[in-house]
């Protein structure tokens, strides 16, 4: 069978590294996507597995780079130069509350921005894979996996009810005249 | 399997690939009672925690339920009983009581609204897999559950928990207990059911030990998750001052936890890194023959309330250095200067190195491995475990329904 081993956040290394294995031992084609995480540097996944990487930590909201300079790079520069001088306390405020109302709702929007981006990411490589290879078998490996594909599962399922789903690949029983 | 017991087992730990170690003991007790049931199913709740917005998790609850029926297949597990993990969704909870609600809801979901198909339904967790079980067994089966939680005194500090698990004593046939600590933190909050609470052992094999009783005590052992509770940094410090005494000591420590690269700092500190082998967490079934490798196991944990490591390294073959931590005074009962030595838990090095001391000042013939393992098979061998939970499930199942 050709089976998408799912697990986008990808924190549950050891499993990763076991049930894909034991699905290519047992003849499956085996298609792993996950994030790439710097335990990686130093394990394997099994040759037989094909490996789609994701790498959304390469991706960053853009900021305006002059809302970046005049809102938050320069007044907090002039604010922590003064704060060394004889104008420590009231420096010390200002730049407190420049931060709170200027500088980190910027940020904070920016974070969020990559997080969509990411998540975005995430979501067009996955759902990419699986209409481009028409899985038999779709192994949802962590919870973030359900939450990623969460709007458009229902879909798949109704379209391809026959289509396999698990939490894991494990020696189970034979059933329906699976393995 | 037999004729006659349709058991299931609910429970919140599990070995699975992620984590191959947690709950293997509840595996063993699988592994031991099954050849004695018709059929039996394990139900393993698996905890996924979900970081969300609430607005995203319904929608994310809703396509579980979906998929949940459809995504457990049965999955083969120990002397031929059926495995089926369930993912427990539910977003970080400090609410005991809540997390209870989200173990049923689940377990209910995956059994699509059928109840467990067993006449007897035995729970590990109380308050997780025990509720599941009491929600969803079918009418008229028996219900029992065994409590391991170390961390059950803060379940019981929140007034919501403190009443739910009153409610799953009440209702429960059997309720049971791996250790006299969990006995007396159980009675003492619920008085009323003091009279109910019983022992039971976790099964540990102690079929074929190491060939002869070690010489030296030299190769010591920890097994143990690298938590503060297992103060593994004590156990490194009464190491170096043991070693100062005699350099041909060595430390293996296996397991794994989020304090390790600390513990390896701290190994190097004391000088003792070359002696210090952190191997971290391994398979279950190799424990035994690692055990078996070594001279002494040495456990130096604030609190347990079984200690199974202990009675685990005894099966092996191994004396055991020990602190006084609740479960292990109790687990080795009648045969403790036959076993090994106790310590108090004291956070001064030089009590582990001076009972390390008298240990190895005694251990040729003051030791005796050979009655300590054959007293402890008569108590937590698979067999006498077993025989434990039939006695208890057949004596509930010939009383008449109320």
């Amino acid at each position: 069978m050709k089976i998408l081993y799912a697990t986008p956040i990808a924190k549950r290394y050891r499993a990763i590294e076991t049930e894909t294995r034991l699905a290519a031992e047992d003849g499956h084609e085996v298609h792993l996507v996950a994030d790439r995480r710097p335990h990686w540097d130093d394990h394997e996944v099994d040759p037989r597995v094909t490996v789609f990487w994701l790498r959304p930590n390469e991706l960053r909201a853009r900021e305006n780079p002059i809302v970046t300079w005049l809102l938050c790079r320069l007044p907090r520069a002039v604010l922590r130069r003064l704060r060394i001088g004889p104008l420590t306390r009231p420096a010390d405020r200002v730049l407190r509350a420049w931060d709170r109302r200027v500088a980190h709702p910027i940020e904070r929007r920016r974070r969020r921005r990559t997080g969509s981006m990411r998540t975005a990411y995430r979501l067009a490589t996955l759902t990419g894979l699986i209409e481009a290879h028409d899985y038999d078998w779709i192994v949802l490996g962590e919870p973030g996996a359900v939450d990623l594909l969460a709007d458009d599962l229902p879909a798949l399922l109704a379209r391809r009810p026959g289509l396999r789903t698990t939490y894991s690949y494990e020696t189970f029983l034979e059933a329906d005249g699976v393995r | 399997m037999s004729a006659g017991r349709r058991v299931a087992v609910v429970t919140p730990w599990y070995p699975e690939a992620q984590v191959p170690f947690r709950g293997s003991f509840v595996r063993s007790m699988v592994e031991a009672v099954a050849p004695g049931c018709e059929r039996l199913d394990v139900w393993h709740l698996n905890l996924w925690t979900v970081i969300r917005p609430p607005e995203r998790r319904e929608t994310v609850w809703r396509v579980q339920r979906e998929l949940l029926p459809r995504s457990v297949p049965p999955i083969a597990t120990a002397s031929g009983a059926v495995l089926h993990r369930v993912p427990v969704m539910a977003p970080p909870l400090e609410d005991w009581r809540a997390q209870s609600d989200e173990f049923a809801s689940w377990l209910g979901v995956a059994l699509g609204g059928e109840p467990i198909d067993a006449s007897i339904v035995h729970a590990h967790v109380p308050f997780t897999a025990g509720w599941a079980a009491l929600e969803h067994a079918a009418p008229g089966a028996k219900v029992f559950a065994t409590e391991h939680a170390s961390f059950l005194a803060d379940v019981l500090a929140q007034p919501g928990a403190r009443d739910r698990y009153d409610e799953i004593l009440d209702r429960l046939d059997g309720y049971f207990v791996v250790g006299e600590p969990l006995r007396d933190l159980v009675a003492g909050v619920f008085p009323h059911h003091a009279g109910k609470i019983r022992f039971i052992a976790n099964p540990i094999d102690f079929r074929a030990p190491r060939a002869e009783a070690p010489r030296d005590l030299r190769r010591w052992l920890s097994v143990s998750t690298l938590t503060e509770r297992k103060r593994i940094d004590h156990l490194l410090r009464g190491f170096a001052r043991a070693r100062a005494e005699d350099p041909g000591l060595t430390l293996t420590v296996v397991g794994d936890g989020d304090g390790r690269a600390d513990l390896e700092a701290l190994a190097a500190d004391l000088g003792a890194a070359e002696a210090v082998d952190f191997r971290g967490a391994v398979e279950p079934d190799e424990v035994r023959g690692i055990m078996a490798a070594h001279d002494l196991l040495v456990h130096t944990s604030r609190h347990e309330t079984f200690g199974m490591v202990v009675v685990e390294a005894l099966a092996a073959g191994i004396p055991v250095l020990v602190t006084r931590s609740g479960g292990p005074e109790h687990a080795l009962e009648g045969v403790e200067a036959a076993a090994g030595q106790f310590v108090d838990v004291d956070d001064d090095p030089a009590v582990l190195a001076k009972g390390f001391a008298e240990l190895r000042g005694r251990h040729r013939t003051g030791l005796d491995l050979a009655r300590a393992r054959e007293v402890l098979a008569g108590r937590y061998g698979y067999e006498a475990v077993a025989r434990q939970h039939f006695q208890a499930w057949d004596r509930a199942a010939e009383e008449p329904a109320p």
